[in-house]
């Protein structure tokens, strides 16, 4: 909707793609179908396969009986293997009801750029909402985190569409709070933050959903991913946009972050293919160091919609 | 085009200004239009480039920099004023005086003459037909007119306006001068006026009966006199050869007159021999003209301001086709060959241009400032890559978009180089012989009360001197002489030659004036006739009274005539003064007072000028008053040296 005034509060008024909408979040409780977060995963799934984490958890079907790690339930330590064999196991079971979901959810300046249809931050917003309607649906916990450049919003897990709604009601906030008028500096810091804040709430066989673009992960981030995938499932939701993977020819164009601009000559041929592979390595990377966590990417673009690209991922074939 | 020059050639030295504004001025520095987004740094990382503040300071190309000081170079010569010097416009200058001696005795009314259609005509008309036939053919000689009677006395001093010669020749009457015949005493006065001519060739014609009868000098012995100081004299006898008695032709004298100088006798009838008499002094005396050149200058400080817009046109032009073209985009837009609409040219007839079909020029200028605005906006080429709903949210740096940035400056210059070529003009060319002022008729009062001294030396003389100054003031515009007193009389008609209005004004004395009293209404009108005949003008009004009987016919000829009349009384400040004042409100007069210097006459001459002339020369030109917008120019021009001061080339399309 161009041409509309820029007013932020109003949410009716909020443009669609600029802004998340509470009817869009609302109406992704319907469109939350097609995937699963259960261990039993369609074959085409990321969550199935060899390399792919088996979502873990509390339940009645026994998995495997493994040592102990540290941070596994003592409850679920398995004395007759341990007096056999005098190291500690545990029993693995899968399917756990009360699984609670922590969501992750980005909503940072880095977020607020969107070249097709949607902002990154409307389609981490749409990310989340679906992620927790279908543990909703699921009958599981759900909590989240939501977080910006100052403030970090916790919502704790519980079984209810009141929590549902109280997390989108944040996250609409901070969406809608979004502007570059608004003066807000970046924090690339937060994202440290927010794992940190998560590593503490996360104790153990949570399912985590990041749902971010990755912008201002560190050494430290990369720590605490591990030490948090360690204990949980961890899911990432890569939110990124077509511009950031590839440049278009389109002559001369200025870029422009906090007031520095940049003139480039996409024309240019070798420029094009650098920041391509550029994004490409350093995507690459990312994936690379989560798989060796068990942690799925799930790449969310802003010129789809998030529902099919989760479903794709997660899905398999559509189901009905 | 050796006919070129500079009027102001030293402004050339304003060439290396551009080095000043290079130098001094601080860089300028455009801020666009950027798209905020979260990946810069990476891009910059990528692109080995650093992010500047914004806006860069733009380098040009070697072809814009010779482009700008192509530009500048024209405007300099513009501003240096160039002039074309036009073929040179003569004027030619008399140096042959011619005096006619016209006889007014009273055999003149004599009905014995037979004009060309064979009526039966008075001896004057037939002087009259002739001389007019005559002074047609005199262009370029200055005429003086004597006539004689009883008495001889000079109608006219020497003068270029042959016009005035047939218009004070068609006045004269049989008898004005008495009812004798003074020849020889004609001889003598045309001898004295030829004393005071500086002029070689001297040249008397007289147009006579010939038998002297009261002349204290017989005309043989004139005639001598005559020979001696070099004057041929002419005779042409009018009248019956063969009448007699009183009002006989002596023919026989005026032969002798005209052996003695070796000049020609012809009879008025006699065509072949007044023929002979034209070709005499046409061959004999070879026309001696002096020319006065004048070479006008014609301004053509458009020229190179032409060249300095259709080159920066131009290059701005082929800049934006080629990026057009480079970029092959959609084609189909504005082509700058618009067809013209006429009626813009038409508006603008009321502010005058010389050149008012050059002011389309801006049609094209506007439609490539338009182009050039529309391909300088940043982002405009983000537009086919961000989704426009977004695209509304993520501008950055718009704050910073200044108004008035290098596009508006060249819109701006080009705007007033169309003007400037277009050359508006408000005014016409003082023509080198100027005589396009208005004419004014001076009306002066002789009177005996005119003769009062207490402006010294009298009010008359006085007055005679302001007008002398004034005519000098106003050069060779038009004047024409109105004495009045019981009653009116123009004493010249209104002529370029200030010096035969001049003379007659100093001669006027209250005993030339046949009656005494106040004709001023009377005398008002005439100036109006004369004024009306030479296509407009104003009224000096020189009295020391005016009677109350007259106002009520002066308010009466104010409301038949608008012409302005001034009002410059020789008297002191006092009652009189006001008196004057207070009756001359029924002519709406405004006042010039008499002042010991020459600031009234100064200040007449110039409210005279600018009176409502009716008639002006079509052959006058059009001052071209656009060279004064070429300092204009120059500066703006100047403006494009700054470092980064350029036209922002477009940011993809």
């Amino acid at each position: 909707m161009p041409g509309q005034p820029r007013n932020k509060q109003a949410e009716p008024a909020a443009p669609a793609g600029a802004y998340a909408r509470m009817e869009d979040l609302l109406a992704m409780r319907h469109r939350a179908r097609g995937f699963s977060f259960l261990p039993r995963q369609p074959v085409h799934s990321l969550l199935a396969g060899r390399h792919n984490s088996r979502l873990r958890g509390r339940g009645l079907n026994f998995e495997e009986i493994r040592r102990y790690q540290p941070g596994d339930d003592i409850r679920q330590i398995d004395w007759k293997v341990t007096a056999r064999t005098r190291r500690t196991h545990s029993r693995v079971f899968t399917e756990e009801r009360e699984r609670s979901t922590l969501l992750l959810v980005d909503q940072r300046m880095s977020m607020f750029f969107g070249s097709r249809k949607r902002m990154k931050s409307v389609t981490a917003a749409e990310a989340a909402a679906l992620a927790a309607w279908r543990v909703l649906a699921q009958q599981d916990r759900v909590g989240a985190l939501v977080f910006n450049d100052h403030e970090l919003v916790e919502v704790r897990p519980q079984r209810s569409a009141a929590t549902v709604m109280r997390i989108l009601q944040h996250i609409l906030k901070q969406n809608h709070a979004l502007s570059l008028q608004a003066g807000i500096r970046g924090n690339p810091g937060m994202l440290n933050e927010a794992l940190r804040h998560c590593d503490r709430l996360a104790k153990h066989d949570n399912l985590v959903c990041i749902i971010s673009d990755g912008a201002g992960q560190d050494e430290e981030s990369r720590h605490l991913l591990t030490r948090i995938s360690h204990r949980n499932d961890v899911l990432f939701g890569f939110v990124h946009d077509p511009l950031e993977a590839e440049l278009p020819a389109a002559g001369p164009l200025v870029f422009e972050a906090a007031g520095n601009q940049l003139e480039v000559d996409t024309h240019h041929q070798p420029l094009r293919d650098r920041y391509r592979e550029d994004f490409e390595a350093s995507r690459a990377s990312g994936r690379h160091f989560l798989l060796q966590r068990e942690t799925p990417v799930i790449p969310l673009s802003t010129d789809e919609d998030v529902a099919d690209q989760v479903r794709r991922r997660l899905g398999g074939v559509r189901r009905r | 085009m050796s006919n070129l020059t500079l009027a102001y050639p030293w402004l050339l030295l304003l060439l290396p200004l551009p080095l000043l504004a290079w130098w001094l001025l601080p860089p300028h520095s455009e801020p666009r239009r950027g798209l905020v987004v979260p990946f810069l740094t990476r891009l910059a990382r990528v692109a080995g480039q650093q992010p500047g503040n914004g806006a860069a300071v733009a380098r040009g190309s070697v072809w814009r920099s010779l482009v700008v000081s192509l530009c500048w170079l024209c405007c300099v010569l513009a501003v240096a004023r160039p002039q074309v010097i036009e073929p040179p416009v003569t004027r030619e200058l008399p140096v042959r005086d011619l005096l006619l001696a016209v006889d007014l005795s009273g055999s003149m009314a004599t009905r014995d003459f037979q004009d060309t259609s064979g009526e039966t005509v008075d001896r004057l008309s037939a002087v009259k037909a002739v001389l007019d036939d005559f002074l047609a053919r005199r262009q370029g000689d200055r005429v003086g007119l004597i006539f004689f009677g009883s008495a001889a006395f000079v109608q006219a001093p020497f003068t270029e306006d042959l016009q005035v010669c047939r218009e004070l020749l068609g006045e004269a009457q049989v008898r004005m001068a008495g009812p004798q015949t003074a020849f020889g005493d004609a001889l003598g006065l045309a001898i004295n006026v030829f004393e005071r001519s500086t002029v070689q060739e001297r040249v008397l014609i007289a147009l006579t009966d010939g038998n002297d009868t009261a002349s204290q000098v017989p005309p043989e012995k004139a005639a001598q006199i005559a020979a001696d100081k070099g004057i041929v004299i002419h005779t042409v006898a009018v009248g019956d050869p063969h009448a007699a008695g009183e009002d006989a032709l002596d023919e026989v004298a005026l032969k002798k007159v005209s052996a003695a100088t070796d000049g020609l006798y012809s009879h008025a009838t006699d065509r072949q021999q007044l023929e002979a008499i034209y070709e005499q002094l046409d061959a004999l005396e070879t026309r001696k003209v002096e020319t006065l050149s004048h070479r006008p200058r014609r301004d053509v400080y458009w020229w190179p301001l032409t060249l300095s817009l259709l080159v920066s046109m131009a290059y701005l032009g082929t800049g934006l086709a080629l990026r057009r073209r480079l970029e092959a985009r959609r084609s189909g837009a504005a082509t700058l060959a618009a067809a013209a609409p006429m009626g813009l040219v038409t508006a603008l007839a009321q502010f005058h241009f010389i050149r008012p079909l050059w002011l389309l020029a801006l049609l094209p200028a506007l439609l490539l400032w338009w182009a050039l605005q529309r391909q300088t906006d940043a982002g405009r080429a983000w537009r086919g890559i961000i989704d426009p709903h977004l695209l509304e949210f993520l501008w950055g740096g718009e704050r910073r978009q200044r108004r008035f940035g290098p596009l508006a400056w060249i819109g701006l210059s080009w705007l007033v180089l169309v003007v400037a070529i277009a050359g508006p003009s408000w005014h016409h060319e003082p023509s080198p012989f100027a005589d396009d002022t208005a004419a004014l008729a001076i009306v002066l009062r002789v009177a005996p009360s005119m003769e009062t001294e207490d402006v010294q030396p009298s009010r008359q003389v006085r007055a005679a001197l302001k007008v002398h100054e004034l005519l000098k003031a106003r050069g060779n515009a038009r004047a024409s002489l109105i004495a009045y007193d019981g009653t009116a009389h123009v004493v010249m008609p209104a002529t370029g030659d200030a010096g035969i209005v001049d003379n007659f004004a100093r001669a006027l004395t209250p005993e030339v004036m046949p009656e005494s009293g106040d004709a001023a209404a009377e005398a008002l009108a005439l100036a109006d006739q004369t004024l009306a005949a030479a296509g407009g003008g104003s009224i000096v009004w020189l009295t020391d009274s005016i009677s109350p009987e007259q106002t009520t016919a002066i308010a009466q000829w104010r409301k038949n005539s608008a012409t302005p009349v001034r009002l410059w009384p020789p008297l002191l400040p006092g009652g009189e003064r006001d008196d004057l004042e207070a009756a001359a409100r029924a002519v709406r007069a405004s006042v010039q007072y008499l002042t010991a210097d020459d600031s009234d006459v100064q200040s007449l001459a110039n409210a005279a000028r600018f009176a409502p002339a009716i008639a002006t020369d079509e052959d006058t030109r059009w001052a071209e008053s656009g060279y004064w917008l070429t300092p204009l120019i120059a500066a703006m021009m100047l403006l494009f040296f700054r470092r980064g001061w350029m036209i922002p080339r477009g940011i993809g399309t």
